[in-house]
């Protein structure tokens, strides 16, 4: 950072009017920040501006320089882009740890009808544990758009409410309209095998592994929820299959992922000691996966 | 607004200009399927096709959304070229020339093709065509099948009137025939709400959320895959979707990538999980977040290119893997440090990590320190880049706003049961009787390659070495033949079904020559008065010395007076001679500060000297200690007989410490060579073709020998190399590791 401009942001907790064009590495966006700076220095009453470098800031986690600029800019014009105002201002409190002024500050846009705010508000809601308000928030926006977010939302809002039937149809339904989405429908897979829903678990599963041209992961799932349903045999068969698939991907696409997904279709297979040496390959390459290695080799305990 | 009001307009500029018009543009191209979208005043909106240009045969009409039109063709056949026309009513006689596309080759097959990539271009303003521009120049006839933006395509807030003139009427030619993969910028994100997906952004795009461009459903359009051939495109968006391990989009990444069994992963966002450009990959959070959460996942999958944006500069990494530290060091995640060139440490191998490029360079001003421990390139200027994919190969040229291509990265996919050729595959001319490097990538187990030439286009080979050992290279003297049909064959001598073969090259009568090597002596000027006017064209008279020269450095051949203050300008010059017609002059820079290089009087490079040629102007830039530049000239501008090549190094200031100056100068003479024109050729007629020649028996071109049926890398490739290599000036500022 030049010094001068490294000086300026340490002694001016609000606005900077540094002259400096850019900032040097090891600071926020700094070029951003810098040349929004350097045009407030021209437009100090931009509420616009303003309103910018506050989204960076907090982008940044940086709430308190965040709301220094929404603080003046509210001042300057209370009533200026109260939708984009308003999630940022809860963007602020959250980050601060005060989803009460949060929820608070989205009441304002939610009145004038913004789905953006409402949309947050369910979530702010959902983060505060108020389920009941939350899910007539988040019902509220499905109801006007179907959005992955939501619909997750929604579901995980359900389930804590111990409506977990209500949950899994609301998923079935969001996944229709969202073309298949499938972080929807392996929610929908989750909250079915904790109903002890197999068949429809194995439904969902299906339904993905369809579209999937290596089933390896689809089929192990499948393999569990067969076990689970206490069908062994066919669960074996599915496990089998499994391991043909991880086999023949591992060949293709010799990654890391690919090779633990073999381990685990060894493992289901009770080769453990195949899956062993596999696990430990990839332990030992991959700092990413080395948890999922370990946890797995965590089950294989002492064996040899 | 009729079509061929439609098309006045555009001729007219008017398309780039008003707000409610769009010229059309394709969406979601695949195999079987195509969405036509565009905008402008009517009601209602048919789109007609057909394969003939004068034979739009099938017409579907199109929805509508405020003044946007969109239009789904279905029931095509996959590689298939088709015209369409975007009209108000009937159909017209004919399509226009442009107005065509071609749908994607089918999932998995080895189909080549062309992708555009570029980032941050939304100015609207000159470099942004510039940059358009120069891809068009360089791509010719075989331009890109896809256009991937990696994002802030419409500044400064993504509103409609942006997009409609700095995206869609700054490209309205290419997106009329190629279609669009867009990933959201922070600029669009202005105005746009990735969660409930609203604004310009998506308004304007229709993209596959639902999965049926390949790939698993997303269930949006913020981030979404789709397959081309045998690539697996991955698109997030890095600013506005939640970027947690366990958030959606991830989730659903994770669970894409388990699902895909093609060939390549590329995957592309805006905020780059490593730079040293406009923006800082080691401190702003959603670089750091898309390194942290997103990299883990995509590398443990072998995902082979991950391609940003966001920083304004061209950055193109190493082959790495698993840099996720905060700040990034290099220590222990570079897995190849070579340059990845073909034509310099060779390929990188795809199965070894991953290699990350920024290409925020696409119309924004450029800007950045650039000094990214993992950056095997950096270079501070507008362009795109191109990927060709082609089989087993996937080559990344970066193509500057000046038409200079500046990098060439190559990714080899090797398999463990094929040999893979390298090089040459086809289209490159090579000098007759000069060596021919042929490089390849095989299985361990290969102990021994047969290696053959042909000069008939395959119909019969000629044995250059019948036990090749198997190190990826071998090196020998081609026939003092010309021919355009060209080829070299691979064999493995244990498993003959293991084999390669190049396509069509050509034998060139052009003869390489260094006529100016590093450390040659030059003739300069250091007085602090300016030389005589007449300096360039002229030699003798001036001080002489070994390169480099120079002062300040202590690595000098020959230290040149050091004024205080400096000396703004010093001179170099001296004459070559040169033997018959230059087909091809490549020249290489050394310099601190400002350089322009002269041949003959005329100005072939220059760096650093915006301010100006004259004696007293200081060089526009620092340029670092020996900065190295390199760029094609062209031989027109050599005469047989004496030449002068003359060189002015600028100061950056009058202050600075020290100057450097060295020069490499290599020309392609042609040589009166004859064609060969079929026949049996022995090895007297073809001259000493190899290396070892006296250990050779000798050689007879068989006219019997059988014709290989194998796979010639593709004729695409062939296409495509030739303008690479031709086009392989490299004019750029990088650092020399």
């Amino acid at each position: 950072m030049r010094p001068a401009l490294l000086a300026s942001f340490l002694l001016a907790p609000g606005l900077v009017f540094g002259a400096a064009r850019r900032v040097a590495a090891h600071d926020a966006p700094y070029e951003e920040i810098a040349e929004l700076t350097e045009e407030l220095a021209q437009r100090p009453h931009d509420v616009a501006l303003l309103l910018e470098r506050a989204e960076i800031w907090l982008q940044e986690r940086n709430p308190e320089r965040a709301a220094d600029d929404l603080s003046l800019a509210r001042t300057l014009d209370p009533d200026a882009d109260i939708e984009r105002s308003s999630l940022l201002w809860a963007d602020m409190w959250m980050q601060r740890g005060r989803p009460a002024e949060a929820e608070a500050e989205l009441d304002r846009a939610v009145d004038r009808g913004s789905l953006a705010a409402l949309a947050r508000r369910a979530e702010v809601r959902e983060t505060m544990e108020r389920w009941t308000a939350a899910l007539a928030d988040y019902d509220a926006v499905l109801a006007r758009r179907v959005t992955v977010e939501m619909a997750l939302g929604r579901g995980r809002v359900l389930e804590r409410l111990g409506r977990a039937d209500e949950a899994a149809a609301g998923y079935a339904r969001d996944a229709a309209r969202l073309g298949g989405a499938v972080p929807v429908r392996l929610a929908r897979v989750a909250t079915l095998r904790g109903l002890g829903r197999f068949d429809d678990a194995l439904q969902e599963v299906q339904r993905v592994m369809d579209r999937s041209p290596v089933k390896t992961r689809w089929l192990l799932l499948r393999g569990d929820l067969l076990e689970a349903a206490g069908r062994a045999d066919l669960a074996r068969a599915a496990r089998e299959l499994a391991l043909g698939d991880a086999e023949r991907m591992l060949r293709r696409r010799r990654s890391l992922a690919a090779r633990l997904h073999y381990a685990r279709a060894l493992l289901a297979n009770g080769r453990r000691t195949e899956a062993r040496d596999q696990l430990v390959r990839v332990q030992s390459a991959s700092p990413a996966l080395a948890s999922q290695a370990a946890a797995l080799l965590g089950v294989l305990g002492g064996d040899q | 607004m009729s079509r061929f009001a439609f098309v006045l307009a555009a001729l007219l500029g008017f398309v780039a200009t008003a707000s409610a018009q769009r010229a059309p543009y394709l969406q979601r191209l695949t195999q079987t399927e195509v969405t036509v979208v565009w905008r402008d005043d009517l009601p209602s909106g048919f789109v007609c096709w057909g394969t003939e240009r004068d034979a739009l045969t099938e017409r579907v009409a199109a929805t509508r959304t405020g003044s946007q039109h969109e239009a789904l063709l279905t029931g095509l056949e996959p590689v298939t070229q088709y015209y369409y026309a975007a009209t108000d009513g009937s159909c017209p006689a004919e399509a226009e020339p442009n107005d065509r596309f071609t749908t994607s080759p089918e999932t998995g097959t080895r189909e080549p093709f062309r992708v555009w990539v570029v980032g941050d271009s939304g100015t609207g303003g000159t470099r942004q065509a510039e940059v358009r521009d120069a891809m068009l120049a360089y791509v010719g006839a075989s331009r890109p099948d896809i256009f991937v933006h990696v994002g802030d395509m419409a500044y400064s807030d993504g509103t409609t009137r942006e997009f409609t003139d700095n995206f869609f009427g700054m490209y309205a030619n290419v997106l009329r025939n190629t279609n669009t993969w867009p990933a959201i910028g922070n600029h669009e994100g202005h105005s746009a709400d990735s969660g409930l997906e609203t604004g310009p952004y998506y308004e304007a795009y229709v993209l596959p959320g639902d999965g049926r461009a390949g790939g698993l459903p997303s269930g949006t359009e913020a981030y979404y895959s789709f397959d081309h051939a045998n690539v697996h495109f991955i698109v997030l968006d890095s600013y506005d979707s939640p970027r947690t391990p366990d958030g959606a989009m991830l989730t659903w990444m994770e669970a894409d990538l388990a699902a895909t069994d093609q060939e390549w992963l590329v995957a592309y966002w805006h905020h780059p999980a490593y730079t040293k450009g406009s923006h800082d990959s080691d401190t702003e959070t959603q670089l750091v977040q898309m390194r942290e959460n997103a990299l883990p996942i995509l590398e443990s999958y072998g995902v082979d290119l991950v391609i940003a944006g966001h920083s304004h500069i061209y950055e193109r990494s190493y082959q790495v893997r698993g840099a996720y530290d905060t700040p990034t060091t290099s220590a222990g995640y570079i897995v190849d440090s070579g340059d990845g060139w073909l034509r310099g440490d060779g390929p990188y191998d795809a199965l070894r990590g991953t290699v990350y490029v920024t290409a925020g360079h696409g119309g924004a001003g450029i800007s950045g320190p650039g000094e990214h421990p993992l950056m095997a390139v950096t270079e501070w200027e507008n362009g795109s880049v191109i990927l060709d994919v082609n089989g087993p190969s996937l080559t990344l040229r970066n193509i500057r706003r000046d038409g200079v291509v500046s990098d060439e990265m190559t990714l080899l996919r090797g398999q463990e049961d094929t040999l893979v050729l390298v090089s040459p595959l086809g289209g490159e001319s090579v000098s007759a009787g000069g060596s021919l490097p042929i490089r390849w990538v095989a299985p361990d187990d290969t102990t021994g390659i047969l290696v053959e030439l042909s000069v008939d286009g395959g119909v019969n080979w000629l044995t250059v070495a019948e036990e090749a050992v198997n190190d990826g290279v071998y090196e020998f003297l081609t026939p003092l033949v010309r021919t355009d049909e060209a080829r070299v064959r691979l064999t493995d001598v244990n498993q003959p079904e293991r084999f390669a073969e190049s396509g069509d090259f050509s034998l060139v009568g052009a003869r390489d020559v260094e006529v100016i090597p590093y450390g040659a002596q030059w003739e300069y000027w250091d007085d602090p008065a300016a030389p005589p006017s007449e300096w360039q064209t002229q030699t003798g008279g001036w001080d002489t010395g070994a390169a480099e020269l120079g002062y300040g450095d202590g690595d000098e051949a020959t230290e040149i007076r050091d004024e205080d203050p400096n000396v703004p300008t010093n001179y170099f010059r001296r004459s070559i001679t040169v033997g018959g017609a230059v087909t091809r002059a490549e020249l290489e820079v050394i310099f601190d500060d400002g350089v322009a290089v002269f041949v003959n009087g005329v100005e072939v490079l220059h760096e650093n000297v915006e301010n100006g040629r004259g004696h007293d102007d200081f060089a526009s830039g620092s340029s670092g200690d020996d900065a190295l530049v390199t760029t094609l000239i062209d031989g027109a501008l050599f005469e047989e007989g004496e030449n002068i090549v003359a060189v002015l190094v600028k100061q950056a200031n009058a202050t600075s410490s020290d100057l450097s100056f060295d020069l490499r100068l290599q020309l392609s003479v042609e040589r009166d060579l004859p064609y060969y024109d079929g026949g049996t050729v022995e090895l007297s007629d073809a001259g000493e073709i190899f290396r070892d020649a006296s250990a050779r028996p000798p050689v007879t071109i068989n006219p019997d020998s059988g014709h290989c049926g194998c796979g010639v890398i593709s004729s695409r490739g062939a296409v495509g190399a030739l303008p690479t290599l031709l086009a392989l000036g490299f004019l750029f500022r990088r650092r020399r590791r």
